[in-house]
């Protein structure tokens, strides 16, 4: 992982698929914006106007809530 | 009334019915009822709009990298149960051919791959997978899915 980044344990995780750099992303954030790398070699087509942003991606998604909730009357 | 059941019990529960790699048949008793088939592999599926305990919810639209149906979740979906709950053992993943579209995932649900698929899981993602195009990856790593039955 580079750039030193602390990644908290909510939200997914997404990284640019050239430098490795990594990065959180929080609800609803497209996640192109979330790295700006500078790696992007097509900026010009997804979200130009918020810089160099990083595609393509992966997005580790991670720390889910609990999938079972059966706790309830039964 | 919550967490009635012994763990014991509720970690023997999720073992029979989510790490078994082949089908079995739960035969109901004499006082009626149903048969009841689990037919793993389980698989994975992203939705758009997320349904409740009581109805599904909106699976992402097949192509770009996505089949309508997810993906599986490997020969045995669960790690060791413990404290009633288990993670999954494999990881998923998505590579996406083309711009998804809706664009933003928001839950996950867990079925079997019986004929006539049943839907077992349902949950929001803590956050939303939004944008997601050509060539990114979606992936959620082994250990990455918890299941939690703690308060049967």
């Amino acid at each position: 992982m580079s750039a030193g980044l602390e990644l908290p344990v909510a939200g997914h995780i997404v990284e640019c698929n050239a430098c490795h750099r990594k990065t959180v992303v929080t609800n609803g954030e497209h996640i192109h914006d979330a790295l700006k790398c500078g790696c992007c070699p097509d900026h010009s087509s997804v979200h130009s106007d918020a810089g160099q942003d990083c595609r393509p991606v992966t997005v580790h998604s991670n720390a889910f809530v609990s999938l079972v909730d059966l706790g309830g009357s039964n | 009334m919550a967490n009635m059941t012994d763990q014991t019990f509720v970690n023997k529960l999720l073992n029979a019915f989510f790490l078994s790699s082949a089908a079995f048949t739960i035969t109901p008793g004499t006082g009626g009822g149903s048969a009841f088939t689990i037919t793993p592999p389980f698989h994975l599926r992203l939705m758009s709009t997320q349904g409740s305990n009581s109805s599904n919810g909106t699976e992402q639209a097949n192509g770009n990298g996505y089949t309508t149906g997810g993906s599986s979740l490997g020969t045995t979906f669960g790690g060791t149960v413990a404290t009633g709950q288990f993670s999954n053992a494999n990881a998923v993943s998505w590579t996406a051919t083309g711009t998804w579209s809706p664009s933003t995932q928001t839950a996950i649900e867990i079925w079997d791959t019986a004929g006539t698929a049943i839907r077992y899981l349902q949950g929001a993602l803590t956050s939303n997978i939004t944008g997601v195009a050509n060539g990114d990856t979606v992936t959620f790593a082994a250990g990455s899915i918890t299941v939690n039955a703690s308060a049967w």
